[in-house]
């Protein structure tokens, strides 16, 4: 058991009473992303979660070893929690990585559901500790070593074990098991402990004449390309990224030079960006799919108002921004997707907060129109030229700008949302000046 | 009149006795075989233990009491005045509250009993080694083991500060509502005092805590030291063993101070262990408590258990206390 690295910085984060992630330093933000959480939502790190409602249900101060899971490991946290300002503040000071055993190593869950399939377990010495599935070969014996199941008989068998010995991560096809006919697939991963040496390596095989291997991709290939698949796959290396960039931007690894510290931040910044960028295409995708359809929710448009000027209100306030939200006595439903009209009303604002100048003011409206239920957001902003006010609805259109963050997919998103849901979303100009966008949604009559 | 259960070799006519008796009352009939078949592993709870769990206990709610009313260190000797209305009221004999007093008096005799069989001194331990270490997380943490062994001593009402958060709250606000019904009205100045005394409360004053944290921080070379109850101490060979296995720490503390030294085996083995070290440390927690049967049990099955049968077990032994403690029985033995 080797002790836990005392932090030099502590990892802070901070959780709302319901248990909102309000803001968390990138290590933990990078978990919480991982545990499925999102910007904003429910803080979705379970261990930490409860430990942030006990703080806030019993007003006391605690301090727990707490374990949350990584991709590959398990991680011990020291963590104290007190209330500070009406939320709860987490304060992570102790951080230790439990590799974990034997056949944990790999995310088993890859590999459900396809016959054939192999994982090979080496351990420091690069003899085979586990093995699950069936090889076919009597080479693959627990305690044999990697060089006498993966013979280098040609093709890319060679590839595959010149990196098992070198630790190299790799994945190669057409591979073979000893005297086995079948061709696989390989994917290959070293393992590490926390001080980087190495402790293993896992090989996974998939039978490459696989016909479930074929339709799946066929079928991701034309459905969900990018949502689903190249999308995951983009999002974990980037929030790798950001993590790292953080942590080397915030000096938590030792000190570096304040010029570094930049780079560092524009690294994760640059990054960010990339990621906004692929869940919108990711939405794009979806969206743009045959036989894309909404749920038709009965949802309350200020309560989504509510919801989003609490969501941003941090970010809007680096701005000196208030964002004004109905207040609770306003009720205007409407007949659409939750999440779907939580996702275009935290656009549009994000757009004024980012777009307006600081010190102003991003009001949200409700009214009921007829059968119309409509979610005014206005911003103190130069508002857009008349001409562009259809075109800003446009796919990847910046009217010019760059740089700040946006994809230029947005608002073309929220429009094709918006309209999918029986509704629409349009441009106008307050009479101050600033930008009007204006979200009608079918209404939902209570009861 | 019940079948006498005597300590000598069961015969089968014993154990047909005892399932006629207790026919009727599946639990106790498991209870009785199990004396039977293993003798050391089934007690009751001695009058000691009664006794030195009552005294806690009414320490703990005077502690409270006391920090409600903002009264002074004088009423230390008085029985606590809400205290009548808790016995009537069922309250004391809530599990997770008996448990944690029992598992107090666990860790006063193991600790005892560490330093006696161990032939050590507390200065030999890790906690006061730890004091000068150079992670001033690790030396705090040591100084709160040291500060609240010595507390608990001088003041033992402040046991309320080892109790868990959870249970604190709930026992605070119990407390409260029996203050209340005695005066007759709504006293606002307890309720302030009350929310006053939970928010100064913190989690890492209590000697578990900083034991764990220790763990959590212990410096490489200490590691080893960690399972050597002579070296470590009781509180911190507690918390290594609840780090490792996944047990609470007083669930820790009452399996080690039980009769049984089976379960110790069990946690020894989860922990890796070499037989002979594991047979080390139940000598010096048992001591003469140990039979020859136990002893040669431990000896030529230890091997056998593997670490996942050891853990699972484990894992058993915390669903169990988990489901008693949300689904108590009425104790009829409890003070």
């Amino acid at each position: 058991m080797s002790g836990a690295i005392a932090l030099a910085q502590p990892i802070l984060v901070d959780v709302a009473a319901d248990g909102r992630l309000i803001r968390a330093d990138s290590p933990i933000l990078r978990l919480h992303f991982l545990a499925g959480g999102e910007q904003g939502g429910a803080f979705a790190i379970p261990s930490l979660a409860a430990m942030a409602a006990a703080t806030s249900k019993f007003q006391m101060r605690l301090a727990r070893a707490v374990k949350v899971a990584d991709e590959n490991e398990d991680i011990e946290l020291w963590v104290e929690s007190q209330l500070l300002n009406g939320l709860v503040r987490l304060t992570v000071i102790g951080w230790r990585s439990e590799q974990k055993m034997g056949e944990e190593f790999l995310r088993d869950d890859q590999l459900k559901g396809i016959d054939g399939a192999i994982e090979l377990i080496f351990n420091q010495q690069l003899l085979l500790v586990s093995v699950t599935g069936d090889g076919g070969s009597d080479d693959i014996k627990i305690g044999a070593e990697a060089a006498t199941i993966l013979q280098n008989d040609g093709d890319e068998n060679g590839a595959l074990l010149d990196a098992v010995e070198q630790h190299l991560s790799i994945q190669a096809t057409n591979v073979s098991l000893g005297s086995n006919a079948q061709r696989y697939s390989a994917l290959g991963i070293p393992k590490h402990d926390q001080q980087q040496m190495f402790v293993g390596y896992a090989v996974q095989l998939t039978p490459v004449n696989n016909s479930h291997v074929e339709n799946i991709v066929k079928t991701d290939q034309n459905d969900r390309l990018f949502g689903e698949q190249l999308g995951s796959a983009l999002r974990q290396p980037l929030g790798r990224i950001i993590a790292n960039a953080e942590t080397i931007g915030s000096k938590l690894r030792g000190p570096i030079r304040d010029s570094y510290a930049t780079y560092a931040k524009d690294i994760a910044d640059a990054a960010r960006h990339l990621v906004t960028l692929v869940d919108d295409l990711g939405d794009l995708e979806a969206i743009e799919r045959s036989g894309f359809s909404t749920a038709k929710d009965a949802v309350e448009l200020g309560d989504i108002a509510r919801r989003v000027a609490g969501l941003l209100a941090l970010k809007a306030a680096d701005h000196n921004i208030s964002i004004i939200a109905p207040d609770d006595k306003q009720f205007v439903p409407a007949a659409a997707e939750f999440r779907r009209v939580l996702q275009i009303v935290i656009n549009l604002v994000s757009n004024a907060v980012r777009y307006a100048p600081d010190g102003t003011r991003v009001s949200m409206d409700i009214t009921r129109a007829g059968e119309l239920s409509k979610l005014i957001v206005s911003d103190q902003g130069a508002g857009i030229l008349e001409d562009d006010r259809e075109r800003v609805f446009n796919k990847f259109e910046r009217l010019g700008r760059s740089g700040d963050g946006g994809s230029g997919l947005g608002l073309y998103i929220s429009r094709r949302l918006a309209r999918a849901m029986g509704g629409d979303l349009t441009a106008s100009q307050t009479k101050q000046g600033g930008a009007k966008f204006t979200l009608t949604l079918p209404t939902q009559d209570p009861g | 009149m019940e079948p006498a259960l005597e300590q000598r070799t069961p015969t089968d006519d014993d154990l047909l006795s005892a399932a006629a008796y207790y026919a009727c009352d599946v639990q106790a009939l498991c209870m009785d075989v199990s004396a039977m078949a293993f003798p050391s592993g089934h007690h009751a709870p001695t009058e000691e233990m009664l006794s030195a769990a009552a005294t806690k206990m009414r320490d703990l709610i005077s502690g409270i009491e006391r920090a409600i009313l903002k009264q002074d260190a004088k009423r230390e000797q008085m029985l606590p005045l809400c205290w009548d209305m808790l016995v009537k009221s069922g309250f004391l004999r809530e599990p997770a509250l008996i448990d944690f007093v029992l598992a107090q008096f666990a860790s006063e005799r193991l600790s005892n009993i560490i330093l006696a069989n161990g032939e050590t001194r507390l200065v030999d331990q890790l906690p006061a080694r730890l004091l000068s270490d150079s992670n001033v997380l690790v030396a705090e943490a040591a100084q709160t083991i040291l500060a609240s062994e010595t507390l608990l001593r001088r003041a033992p009402a402040l046991i309320y500060c080892e109790l868990a958060t959870e249970l604190l709250y709930q026992t605070t606000w119990r407390v409260v509502a029996a203050l209340q019904i005695l005066s007759g009205y709504k006293n606002e100045q307890h309720i302030e005092n009350a929310k006053l005394f939970l928010a100064n409360h913190d989690e890492a004053n209590a000697a578990s805590v900083a034991a764990r944290k220790i763990v959590h921080f212990m410096p490489a070379q200490f590691s080893s030291e960690l399972f050597e109850p002579r070296k470590s101490g009781s509180t911190i060979f507690a918390a290594a063993l609840s780090a490792r296995t996944g047990l609470d720490h007083n669930h820790v503390l009452r399996l080690l101070d039980g009769h049984s030294s089976a379960p110790i085996a069990i946690l020894m083995r989860r922990c890796e262990l070499t037989r002979e070290d594991a047979t080390g440390i139940i000598c010096l927690l048992k001591g003469f408590n140990l039979t020859p049967q136990e002893i040669n049990s431990i000896e030529r099955h230890y091997d056998l258990i593997t670490i996942e049968d050891a853990q699972t077990t484990i894992g058993d032994w915390a669903t169990g206390r988990v489901r008693h403690l949300a689904f108590p029985e009425i104790e009829n033995n409890t003070p």
